[in-house]
């Protein structure tokens, strides 16, 4: 469906995006995602045509868009982008900006199907901004796909919204472009949204892909200390400490092999669960209870230990106890 | 060398479509009658050495001082007003606001007419000067007294330029850095010195900039005044002596000095990376005065008033009883007709050029076209006698390939306008589009919209308001301006300001009061309306 090859981009002799090669399946949903300054929105201005690549190759529904002689804008390709600001036309209703795209008035029961189950109906007359964020977000969306492309795009979807309205908008996003058979890039730096949305999470890196696999795949087996750390907490614990563990990654800085293990892998030692999983005992350093969970530092040795346990574990500052990793 | 391929291939084939490239053109075009000076540097000239050897350097020192002077009375007046205006809570503020605006209405030229007679003031001290000091050290005296009197002329009328951007950057941060400094028990005069200057220093060398600009235009005051500057050895040179070459080769001089000014205020700003301080939308916390500084300041703020507005109209209107005006002569009522016309029409045009390739730049984001386009909005910091010897050796050059009619008609004289105001439209509408526009313009084409239709249905409706406002400050700059006009206007075609000229040069001083009264009058209610928008906005 999308295919780029050899993509490179730079401002001012900085490059923004390094030899990176990506293909996309139809019907996919890919979340891009890395730490700010990754690249990650010039790669989706780049597939729109917003940009123009310095070499490389973007193959769109097997036309070529983008090569050394070849430069199709974004008037004339099949995808569209979602801004992080929305971009609604002020100076228009929620209809008229929805209607406005073109083709979008020939594309009625779609439209109307996406206004059902994005559930803006009752904003559907007022001016953007009469509306709350998550309205105009949702608004966006729907215009976006009301033109019926066979890619969209969608730079930080959710940032701007709370906690509520970003769980409930994932979900519907997921649903009707899983719904259109529509494929979409989305761009995040928030991994909880793009595990939720994507079927496949790409890691930027300084315009380069470090990772790109499943979501639960990366966060459980992650190939490097930075895209560790970008799925949040974890432990770096010497590989020789599970010999057997055939995901492990070379932390550059000391040269150690290293594996991962996130503070929600651990449990309190239980005899009758121990088969065969690595054991720590050491001096609780810290506790920090967080609603149904219990953050606890752990002193095992030289290593310290970040674990979340369950809240209904008796447990105090210093007190020495036994967990294991999964 | 391959980058450079590679940015010729991406801006003038990938990127290239009909408005990049219709706007190319037209800025190229803009841009020609500045470029037709430079290029004819060389052309011959018996009076030139002449020139080069005795009158020269009285032309650049003369304009080097009269800038210098201007910009420093204009920035000490400007940014004074501002700071006490915005940054400080004491009765008739909200009044001075308003009316430190007003100077701005007065063009030079009729500043200089209304204190025509200063110098006859001046008379019983130059005889004790001649009599007790020598004639030698009283002509040394008059000729700095007369410079002192232009700069503290230009600077009453020319001032709000400054005033009204430090105006606007400090309704913008200094509430925020006021509050920051009183928590840090700073002093009012420190956080002026340390904190208010340093921020404010873009906003004010933004403004400053415009005031040298206008300084340089300026031919009927300083020719009032016998101060013989640049664009003065210009016309001198032309109608004077006949000579094109000589002013050609004048006006290639004043273009390398303004070069140098803008050069020098480009990299000066380049280093100013701290003006982005976002203001709040709290109210802003003003510093409050006591009733005896209250006093101090509305007498240091009316200054600039009474002598920037209130005598020139004063006197004005005085003049206007003895002129025996006669309001049923037709003749006037015409010359305010034209004047009113082709500042509207000329607006029009400005403002739909500047928009036009403004879109074209924002919509297409071709950097080819974002460069190009720079040299287009020159010809605001050229004098209007220089614009108007481009505009006459563009009109002869071409005149063999496109039988062009530019001089002598109204359309040579709106083109003119267009060389010359196309930044003053420029600049408003580049920021309007890029703050409300940019993220729409590409939201537009991704939604596969059509330009034409992005142009009309969406940045039109959005920019209505700026645009508008936009048309106005033309407009006024229009209704003022004195040498282009008096150069390219076609025969028996007058404004209201060539016949003040033209009365004030016949000694007619009390009937030049009506077209002056009018330009100002016309003004008016333009720079009200602007003044309203600018407190709105912040």
């Amino acid at each position: 469906m999308l295919s780029i090859r050899s993509l490179n981009k730079s401002f001012d002799n900085q490059n923004v995006i390094k030899q990176l090669n990506l293909n996309v399946q139809s019907g996919e949903i890919i979340s891009v995602v890395g730490s700010s300054g990754s690249g990650k929105t010039t790669l989706l201005r780049l597939v729109s045509g917003l940009e123009i690549p310095d070499s490389g190759q973007i193959i769109l529904n097997d036309q070529n868009v983008n090569s050394a002689n070849i430069y199709v804008p974004p008037e004339s390709r099949d995808c569209s982008l979602v801004f992080q600001d929305y971009a609604l036309f002020p100076n228009m209703t929620m209809r008229q900006n929805i209607y406005f795209g073109r083709n979008s008035s020939k594309n009625k029961a779609r439209v109307k199907y996406l206004i059902n189950i994005t559930k803006i109906e009752k904003v559907i007359d007022k001016f953007p901004h009469e509306c709350s964020g998550g309205e105009q977000q949702r608004v966006a969306l729907v215009r976006s796909m009301a033109i019926n492309p066979s890619l969209i795009l969608m730079d930080e979807p959710l940032s701007n919204l709370d906690y509520n309205l970003k769980a409930n908008l994932g979900m519907i996003i997921r649903k009707f472009i899983k719904e259109l058979k529509t494929t979409a890039i989305i761009v995040t730096h928030d991994i909880i949204d793009a595990m939720k949305i994507s079927d496949k999470i790409v890691v930027l890196d300084n315009g380069e892909i470090i990772q790109k696999g499943l979501p639960n795949e990366i966060y459980n087996n992650p190939n490097s200390k930075k895209v560790a750390l970008l799925f949040g907490e974890t432990n770096f614990i010497p590989l020789s400490m599970f010999p057997h563990e055939k995901n492990y990654f070379i932390d550059p800085v000391s040269n150690i092999a290293l594996i991962s293990i996130r503070p929600n892998q651990f449990s309190v030692f239980d005899e009758n669960m121990d088969v065969g999983k690595k054991i720590f005992t050491g001096e609780i350093y810290s506790l920090n209870k967080i609603g149904s969970k219990i953050g606890v530092e752990l002193k095992c040795d030289d290593l310290l230990l970040n674990i979340s346990l369950n809240n209904s574990e008796k447990l105090v500052v210093g007190q020495t106890i036994k967990v294991m990793a999964s | 060398m391959k980058k450079i391929t590679k940015y010729f291939k991406d801006e003038f084939i990938f990127r290239m479509n009909s408005w990049n490239f219709i706007s190319i053109i037209i800025s190229l075009f803009i841009f020609m009658p500045i470029f037709m000076i430079i290029y004819n540097y060389n052309f011959q000239s018996d009076n030139w050495s002449h020139i080069k050897e005795n009158l020269l350097l009285t032309y650049l020192s003369s304009t080097l001082y009269l800038v210098l002077g201007v910009c420093i009375v204009s920035t000490i007046i400007g940014v004074g007003c501002a700071w006490f205006v915005t940054c400080h809570n004491f009765y008739g503020r909200k009044y001075l606001e308003w009316i430190l605006i007003l100077p701005m209405t007065i063009p030079t030229y009729i500043a200089a007419y209304s204190y025509y007679d200063i110098l006859e003031i001046l008379n019983p001290f130059f005889n004790w000067t001649r009599k007790n000091i020598g004639i030698k050290e009283t002509i040394m005296i008059e000729n700095i007294l007369i410079y002192l009197i232009v700069i503290a002329l230009f600077s009453f009328v020319l001032y709000p330029y400054i005033y009204l951007s430090a105006r606007a950057s400090l309704l913008i941060q200094g509430s925020r850095l006021i509050e920051a400094a009183n928590m840090l028990g700073t002093s009012t005069d420190k956080i002026f010195r340390k904190v208010i200057l340093p921020i404010i220093r873009p906003a004010i060398v933004a403004g400053s900039s415009l005031v040298v600009m206008e300084t340089l235009n300026d031919y009927a005051a300083v020719e009032y005044f016998g101060i013989s500057t640049l664009t003065i050895g210009i016309f001198r040179s032309w109608f004077g002596m006949n000579d094109m070459a000589s002013a050609l080769k004048l006006s290639t001089y004043l273009i390398i000095f303004v070069f140098l000014f803008l050069a020098t205020e480009k990299f000066y700003r380049r280093k100013e990376k701290y003006n982005n301080i976002r203001g709040n939308r709290h109210s802003y916390s003003r510093i409050s005065l006591g009733r005896k500084k209250t006093i101090i300041v509305l007498i240091l703020c009316l200054i600039p008033f009474v002598f920037g507005f209130l005598i020139p109209v004063g006197r004005l209107l005085t003049w206007l009883i003895y002129s025996n005006i006669n309001l049923m002569d037709v003749s006037l009522w015409i010359i305010t007709f034209n004047t009113l016309l082709i500042s509207i029409i000329s607006s029009i045009v400005i403002v739909f050029f500047a928009y036009l390739i403004n879109f074209s730049k924002n919509y297409f984001n071709n950097d080819a076209l974002k460069k190009i386009c720079h040299i287009a909005i020159l010809g605001y910091s050229m004098p209007g006698a220089i614009i108007a010897i481009g505009v006459l050796k563009l009109n002869s050059s071409i005149s063999g390939i496109i039988p062009l009619i530019i001089i002598g008609s109204t359309s040579g004289l709106i083109f003119a306008y267009l060389v010359r105001f196309f930044a003053v439209a420029w600049q408003p509408i580049e920021s309007s589009m890029e703050k409300q526009c940019a993220s729409i313009n590409q939201a537009s084409r991704t939604l596969k919209i059509k330009a034409i239709t992005s142009i009309s249905y969406i940045n039109f409706p959005i920019l209505k308001k700026p645009l508008l406002l936009t048309c106005l400050i033309v407009f006024i700059d229009i209704t003022k301006e004195l040498p282009l006009t008096l150069i390219l206007r076609p025969f028996n075609f007058d404004t209201l300001a060539t016949l003040t000229y033209d009365l004030v040069n016949q000694a007619q001083f009390f009937q030049s009061s009506v077209p002056s009264l009018l330009i100002i009058f016309i003004s008016l209610p333009a720079i009200l309306i602007i003044n309203r928008q600018v407190i709105s906005e912040n």
